[in-house]
């Protein structure tokens, strides 16, 4: 055994963790449309104006990006 | 209320039932009310590790089943006398167990009681659910194999899922020749990977069983370790135990040998 066998078994890890974290398919699309939901309430917008961006696991954490461009802001009552 | 615990892994053989068994131990020398409840129907090792076998009249099954009171079921250990086991069943009756049933009983537990430590089931199946859906913070036991490490995360992250206020890991047989030597991945280093933060190390040791703290090792490596690990979970100290330091210097590089 060398020095590097504590290395290697690390960056192992780091890897097979890392594809352990691999979402599933739809996941995205899932997140979208319960944000589509939630903007709708507040925001009129056409379809593809609501653009969702998900970093994968890279170590650090999953990094979701979310953007809506919306031309109108619906009334909303306050109690 | 007591602080109910859970001490899972995911991989079984990391030493989970040792660290609950210790643990409840020192935690009752320290005067305090403890429970130990074998969450493992079937396959059930506390009573074995805490030299009980031969006292237990009533189980977890007797108790979820009405057919006998939590106090009835409870085997006080002949040591210490704050501690208490609630065992399990020998017979694979898991069904009969529910969630519910199980945090009911975990819940009366903790009612006269300090400390609470469940000592959750191997894997990721119902019995590991149901001892993980009665507790408030968690305690995952890894060694420092690939593969250990591995169920640690899923484990990790099956708990995230659920009420668990806090969570620290315990890095168990470690070989601090070997961590000093890099053909290891270091204790630290576990945690950062799992994101958690390192309550203790336990160092490889023949003296290890339960009643580490009170054998005649008293000064082997792991009972410290255990003590350190103790102060930590109760909140007087945050320490863990260096588990390569006697392998430093002259003396050390001759203690490989």
């Amino acid at each position: 055994m060398t020095r590097r066998t504590g290395e290697d078994s690390y960056e192992r890890l780091k890897q097979t963790m890392a594809r352990d974290r691999a979402l599933p398919e739809g996941f995205l699309t899932l997140i979208r449309k319960d944000l589509d939901t939630l903007f709708k309430a507040y925001f009129e917008y056409p379809e593809d104006a609501l653009k969702t961006e998900l970093t994968p696991w890279a170590g650090e954490g999953y990094t979701l990006k979310v953007t809506l461009s919306a031309p109108r802001a619906k009334q909303v009552k306050l109690l | 209320m007591a602080r109910t615990i859970v001490v899972a892994s995911g991989k079984g053989g990391v030493g989970k039932t040792t660290v609950t068994a210790n643990l409840g131990v020192l935690l009752a020398m320290d005067g305090k009310r403890v429970i130990l409840a074998d969450a493992d129907i079937g396959l059930n090792n506390l009573d074995v590790a805490l030299c009980i076998e031969n006292r237990v009249v009533y189980d977890i099954v007797d108790v979820a089943e009405g057919r006998a009171g939590l106090r009835d079921a409870l085997v006080k250990d002949k040591f210490v006398p704050t501690l208490s086991v609630l065992p399990s069943a020998k017979a694979n009756c898991s069904d009969r167990v529910r969630t519910a049933a199980f945090a009911g009983i975990i819940a009366e537990a903790s009612t006269y009681s300090d400390y609470v430590l469940i000592d959750a089931p191997a894997g990721v199946e119902a019995g590991f659910h149901r001892a993980v859906s009665a507790a408030r913070e968690a305690i995952v036991v890894t060694t420092p194999h690939v593969s250990a490490i591995r169920d640690a995360d899923r484990t990790v992250s099956i708990l995230s899922t659920y009420n668990i206020s806090r969570m620290g890991l315990v890095v168990n047989r470690v070989r601090g020749d070997l961590v000093n030597r890099g053909e290891t991945v270091p204790p630290e280093k576990i945690a950062a990977l799992l994101r958690l933060p390192l309550y203790g190390v336990i160092p490889e040791s023949d003296a290890v069983g339960v009643y580490t703290v009170l054998n005649a090792y008293g000064r082997d490596g792991a009972a410290e370790a255990y003590r350190m690990l103790k102060e930590y979970v109760a909140g007087s100290g945050n320490e863990v135990y260096d588990c390569t330091r006697r392998f430093r210097g002259l003396f050390g590089r001759l203690k490989k040998f």
